[in-house]
C-alpha cells in the first residue's frame, strides 16, 4: 500500500475538497476568539495556536476513527472470502465517489453521506464558540463533516482490514491536508472557483485511481480470470504500466534435492522477480526474503492454490507447494495490490 | 409560515449543503432549514414577516451557489 499516495491526496486535492466548510468553519472559531482577545485590550495576535490545536486534534480523532474502521473492517474480514467481498464493494465505492467528485452524473450524488442535522448543529454551535478549547473541539467534530475523498479514505481504511493499517492511513491523510490549514484564508482567496473546480477532478482521478486498485486487488485475490493484468497481458502491444519494475523477468530457479527453487526478494511495494518459470508436478520452494518496511507484502498469498503466509520483517520465509496443472499461476499480497507470475510448463 | 423549496444549481460538494444550512440559519425568520446534496435541493420554513424570498435568494447567493425556486 502507498501511504505516499495517500499523503499526495490528502496535501493536494483532500486539503482543498474538504476546506470549503472546515476552513470556513475554523476562520470562524478564530474570528471569535480574536474579538474576544480585542474587547479584552490584548494587541496580541495568536492565529498559529488555535489553528494548531485544531489540527492536533483533528489529527488524533481521525487516526482514533481509522483504528476503529480498521478494527471494523478486520471483524468483518473473518474469512478470506468476506476479505476479498468486502474489498470489492470498497473498490466500487470509491469508484462511485471518484464519479460523483468529477460529477459524471447526479445520481452519483447519493452515494455521499450527509451527516445528521443534530451533528452539523453541534458543529456550527462550537464554531461560534469563544471557548478556548473550541478550536480543539472543532478539529475533533470535522469527523463528521462528510467530505468525497475523506470518505474514500474511510472506506480504504476499513477495507485494510487491520485497526494499524487504518490508523496509517487516516493519520497520514490527515497530516498530508494540515498544511492548508496553516495558510488558511491565503488560499481562499487566491484560488478562484475555477481552480478549485478543477481541483475536483483531479480529486476524482486519485480517487478514481484508489477505487480501481482496490477493486482489482480483490479480483487478484479471488483468483478472477480477468484482472487488469490479464487484460493487459491480451493486448497484443505491450504497455508498462508499472514504469520498469515489470521488467524483472528471471529463471533464477535451481532444482535442489527435488525441489524446485526460487530467491524472491520481497519488497513493500513489489516482488523482484516477478515473473518465473516452473514445471509441473515438481515441488516448488520459495524463499521469500523481505526487505523492510510495512507494506501489504507482509503477506504472502497464492489464490488459486489456497496458500497464505504471513512473513517476518527482514527474515527469510519459505512457501512450498506443487503446482499441478500447467498455465499461469499469480502470487499477491494480503490486499492484491502487487502481484507476480510463475508460468508452470 | 412558508414552505419553500429552492434548487441550488451549481451545488458541486456534500458540505455545500452544511454552508447553505449554516448561512440560512443565521437569518432572521428562518425556522427550519434543510439541504439535500444529493437531491441539490433546500427546503425552508420562514416567517413571511421577517423575511421574504429575494432575501433568501440573495443569501444563497452570497453563500456561493445559485438558487432557483420550484413552484409547487
Amino acid at each position: 500500500m502507498d501511504l505516499w499516495l495517500i499523503f499526495l491526496t490528502g496535501l493536494t486535492v483532500g486539503g482543498l475538497t474538504c476546506m470549503v466548510v472546515q476552513g470556513g468553519l475554523l476562520a470562524g472559531v478564530l474570528a471569535a476568539k480574536e474579538e474576544e482577545d480585542f474587547t479584552e485590550g490584548s494587541q496580541r495576535k495568536h492565529n498559529v495556536l488555535p489553528v494548531l490545536a485544531f489540527l492536533i486534534a483533528k489529527l488524533i480523532a481521525y487516526v482514533t476513527l481509522g483504528f476503529i474502521l480498521g478494527t471494523f473492517g478486520s471483524t468483518l474480514a473473518i474469512s478470506d472470502n468476506t476479505r476479498i467481498v468486502m474489498q470489492l464493494i470498497a473498490g466500487a465505492y470509491m469508484i462511485a465517489i471518484a464519479l460523483d467528485l468529477l460529477n459524471v452524473h447526479p445520481i452519483f450524488r447519493y452515494v455521499v453521506i450527509q451527516p445528521p442535522k443534530f451533528l452539523t448543529r453541534m458543529i456550527k454551535d462550537t464554531s461560534k464558540s469563544r471557548d478556548l478549547f473550541a478550536p480543539a473541539i472543532l478539529g475533533f467534530l470535522t469527523v463528521f463533516i462528510p467530505c468525497g475523498t475523506t470518505l474514500a479514505m474511510e472506506v480504504f481504511a476499513i477495507s485494510s482490514g487491520s485497526a494499524i493499517w487504518g490508523a496509517l492511513i487516516m493519520g497520514t491523510f490527515t497530516l498530508g491536508t494540515s498544511p492548508l490549514f496553516l495558510g488558511l484564508g491565503f488560499i481562499t482567496t487566491v484560488l478562484g472557483d475555477t481552480f478549485r473546480t478543477r481541483f475536483f477532478k483531479l480529486a476524482g482521478v486519485l480517487v478514481a485511481y484508489l477505487g480501481i486498485t482496490t477493486f482489482n486487488g480483490a479480483l487478484v485475490l479471488a483468483g478472477s480470470p480477468i484482472t487488469l493484468q490479464t487484460i493487459r497481458d491480451m493486448i497484443p502491444i505491450q504497455i508498462d504500466l508499472s514504469g520498469g519494475a515489470q521488467a524483472a523477468s528471471d529463471s533464477n530457479v535451481q532444482v535442489l534435492a527435488g525441489v524446485q527453487t526460487a530467491n524472491i526478494l520481497v519488497y513493500p511495494t513489489g516482488y523482484s522477480p516477478n515473473y518465473i518459470q516452473i514445471r509441473s508436478g515438481i515441488p516448488v520452494r520459495f524463499n521469500l526474503a523481505t526487505t523492510g518496511g510495512f507494506g501489504c507484502t507482509s503477506q504472502f498469498r497464492i489464490p488459486q492454490l489456497g496458500l497464505s503466509k504471513n512473513l517476518t520483517q527482514n527474515s527469510i520465509t519459505s512457501v512450498e507447494f506443487t503446482p499441478q496443472t500447467k498455465g499461469k499461476i499469480v502470487w499477491t499480497c494480503s490486499m492484491g495490490m502487487y502481484s507476480g507470475i510463475m508460468k508452470v510448463i | 409560515m412558508v414552505k419553500k423549496k429552492l434548487k441550488i444549481q451549481d451545488i458541486h460538494c456534500s458540505s455545500c449543503s452544511l454552508v447553505i444550512d449554516m448561512d440560512l440559519e443565521d437569518l432572521e425568520g428562518v425556522i427550519n432549514v434543510k439541504t439535500s446534496y444529493a437531491k441539490a435541493e433546500t427546503e425552508i420554513e420562514f416567517d413571511p414577516a421577517k423575511l421574504d424570498e429575494e432575501q433568501i435568494l440573495a443569501t444563497i447567493k452570497k453563500s456561493g451557489y445559485t438558487a432557483v425556486p420550484i413552484e409547487t
